[in-house]
């Protein structure tokens, strides 16, 4: 990579950047007086944390976090919205006001502060690790690229396979319990 | 009809443990089988095994890139390289794309004319091919209108976020060799699917914004559609990637490139569910339910007019545009063509490192690309013109109850093979592939046994699922009404029963 760039530590700054809007659509969720838009500062605010975690290294979560958090669960979050009709009912409410505003950004940084300290403490070893080889100019050249999605790969399958394992048996608990209580209830009403 | 119906009440009734049960205790069998005999199956490969001849030396990639031309006017090589170079490809890219999505909407209607026995738009310029440049300057010169009782900001954004998300992939498409491509990052294929993704929003939020029945009806099939073929889109792509080893886009073609089998040949099923997939995804006939005319005007975008209307019509465009560039990266060899480097050669010599080279390879491996995408977008178009439209449960029934089990089990059964057919020191058992620094080499034997493995899969799938789906997969309205009529009968003579006693 260019020594210009990387001496100039902007994966630092990017990192800054993107928790600050982390923040700030992180209270936008808790302020805004319609649910739709709340939902929209909230795909908001997992598009900064999928920024945060491209920046220190971990681009396969990154890819991850939009694929799932923004484009399955988030979408699932507005059609409900929008099957209940939620975003009409507030057209009488008062808009956020900037005390209200202000308040909420405290509540965000106070909560998320308490976090990152806590993992701060709980973890020595955290900091941020230098910046990922940013994308190098195709060259064909198949040595150029990090291979972080191969080192989660491996690590789910060895290191973390049990608590992969454990997470895939309660996601298919999950599945099963939805697909019996959304069943259950159609074959009463049929009857 | 009566029989049928029967029995699909009685196996609901039974379907309770057994059914998830059963294939639980199946699967368990088949691993018991593979550990105990695991020993004795690589001993008689070891024994069988010929020598795997070496493998290919890796293909030859132009060395010079524009990087120097522009480094010679004076810049500095980091900003040459991270700032100019990038600008230059993507206002190329951009024009180049925009025209393209504007020919495509011409294209498309000449197509749909010439299907119907018709001319299509002959008036603007010769044979019509002006015809984009007035539709755009008559959507520019009209009303921007926002309809009463709107959510106004959410109104006036979406259209952003749907085009936003369209021409954002674009870095990521590998249009060609070396400089051909803008950019290439290590999660290419992971973040195409994510970020396409985020384009639904834009269409959810322009049907709930509008404050109209309609758009709200189109919005809401779309967001189910979209979020239904997803999983059976992602789960088929993965199949291909278990051969390419990497999620880079341009890594995916050079695995190709390297194996000398385009993955389309080791992978025929998940082409066919992907684009099958695909279509759905970019709300094409035969699944255009989110804009179905008849049914609900236009979908969606009901309310928008001028360019905020065409807007979504370009990201629409280019979302064909981009489906079928991944489709041709990673089933369809990319940029790679047989013989393509020795045409190079003819014109530029044989030495990599030259400009000319560089800059003969490039161009050709970019025609190679817009000619394979250029044909698989006719594919779609002729399949619009030529299939009628799917009703909703049809839609449903097809994601969920066929593409994504037989990808699923595609999935599984590619892994399988694959581990099969790897050498014995490695973990495997026949030794018809070698896993290199470079890519993988698979034989003539190897090719064959991924094709038989993959038409055994699709039998036994197919097989299966119409076992499983016998309820669910007739077309035959006239029976369904039939069907439909009967259990109505049947419930209200249960239900006067009840009322007599």
């Amino acid at each position: 990579m260019n020594p210009e760039l990387q001496s100039s530590q902007w994966y630092l700054w990017a990192v800054i950047a993107f928790g600050l809007w982390a923040v700030a659509t992180g209270s936008a969720v808790i302020t805004a007086r319609r649910p739709v838009h709340a939902a929209l500062a909230l795909v908001s605010a997992l598009m900064a944390i999928a920024g945060i975690f491209a920046m220190v290294g971990a681009e396969f979560l990154a890819g991850a976090q939009v694929l799932v958090y923004v484009g399955g669960v988030m979408v699932l979050f507005l059609f409900v919205i929008m099957t209940v009709g939620g975003g009409r009912t507030s057209e009488d409410l008062e808009p956020a006001s900037a005390p209200r505003f202000a308040v909420a950004t405290v509540i965000v940084c106070v909560i998320g502060g308490t976090i990152v300290l806590g993992a701060r403490m709980a973890q020595p070893a955290f900091e941020l690790r230098p910046g990922p080889k940013a994308a190098v100019a195709a060259q064909g050249n198949r040595a150029s690229l990090s291979r972080n999605t191969e080192e989660v790969g491996t690590d789910l399958y060895t290191r973390a396979a049990l608590p992969f394992e454990v997470a895939s048996l309660v996601l298919l608990v999950a599945i099963v319990g939805a697909v019996v209580l959304a069943k259950g209830r159609k074959v009463e009403q049929e009857d | 009809m009566n029989r049928a119906w029967g029995n699909f009440a009685q196996r609901r009734k039974g379907a309770t443990v057994s059914s998830i049960v059963r294939p639980g205790l199946v699967s368990f069998a088949v691993s018991l089988f593979l550990c105990v005999f695991d020993a004795p199956l690589r001993e008689v490969a070891a024994q069988t095994q010929t020598q795997a001849p070496p493998p290919p030396p890796s293909p030859v990639v132009p060395t010079w890139s524009p990087v120097e031309l522009i480094e010679s006017l004076g810049v500095s090589h980091g900003f040459a390289e991270y700032v100019v170079l990038p600008a230059i490809q993507f206002a190329v890219l951009l024009a180049a794309i925009l025209t393209a999505v504007a020919y495509l909407v011409y294209l498309e209607r000449k197509v749909a004319a010439f299907i119907q026995a018709r001319l299509g738009p002959m008036r603007v310029g010769p044979v019509g091919l002006l015809q984009p440049l007035a539709d755009g300057l008559k959507l520019l010169a009209k009303e921007d209108l926002v309809p009463q009782g709107a959510d106004r900001l959410v109104f006036l954004f979406a259209p952003v976020i749907a085009i936003t998300a369209a021409l954002g992939l674009l870095v990521l498409v590998p249009f060609g060799a070396a400089w051909g491509t803008v950019t290439d990052i290590n999660i290419g294929l992971l973040f195409l699917l994510a970020v396409a993704s985020v384009g639904v929003f834009g269409i959810v939020l322009a049907g709930w914004a509008s404050n109209s029945k309609y758009a709200l009806m189109g919005a809401m099939r779309s967001s189910a559609q979209l979020v239904s073929y997803e999983v059976a889109v992602g789960m088929a792509l993965i199949g291909p990637l278990l051969f390419a080893r990497s999620l880079s886009m341009q890594e995916i073609v050079e695995a190709q490139r390297f194996t000398g089998l385009w993955f389309v040949v080791l992978q025929p099923l998940a082409f066919a569910i992907y684009f099958i997939g695909s279509l759905a995804e970019t709300n094409r006939a035969p699944f255009d339910l989110p804009e179905a005319e008849s049914e609900l005007v236009a979908g969606f975008h009901v309310e928008y007019s001028g360019f905020r209307w065409a807007i979504f019509f370009m990201a629409e465009y280019t979302n064909i545009i981009i489906t079928s560039a991944i489709a041709v990266t990673v089933f369809l060899g990319g940029w790679s063509f047989p013989g393509l480097e020795t045409a190079v050669s003819w014109i530029a010599g044989t030495d990599p490192s030259t400009p000319l080279y560089s800059v003969v390879f490039t161009l050709a491996t970019l025609g190679v690309f817009t000619v394979k995408v250029a044909l698989l977008i006719y594919v779609v178009m002729w399949i619009r013109w030529t299939l009628p439209r799917y009703r909703y449960d049809q839609l449903m029934d097809l994601g969920w109850k066929w593409l994504i089990p037989v990808s699923l089990a595609n999935i599984l059964i590619t892994a399988l093979a694959f581990l099969l057919a790897m050498r014995p020191d490695q973990g495997g058992v026949f030794g018809l592939l070698e896993v290199t620094k470079n890519g993988l080499w698979i034989g003539w034997t190897g090719t064959a046994w991924f094709i038989a493995v993959n038409i055994a899969t699709f039998t036994v799938a197919a097989w299966l699922l119409k076992k499983l789906n016998r309820t669910s997969w007739t077309t035959d309205i006239d029976a369904l009404r039939r069907a439909e009529a009967q259990k109505r009968a049947g419930r209200l003579a249960t239900a006067t029963e009840r009322g007599a006693r």
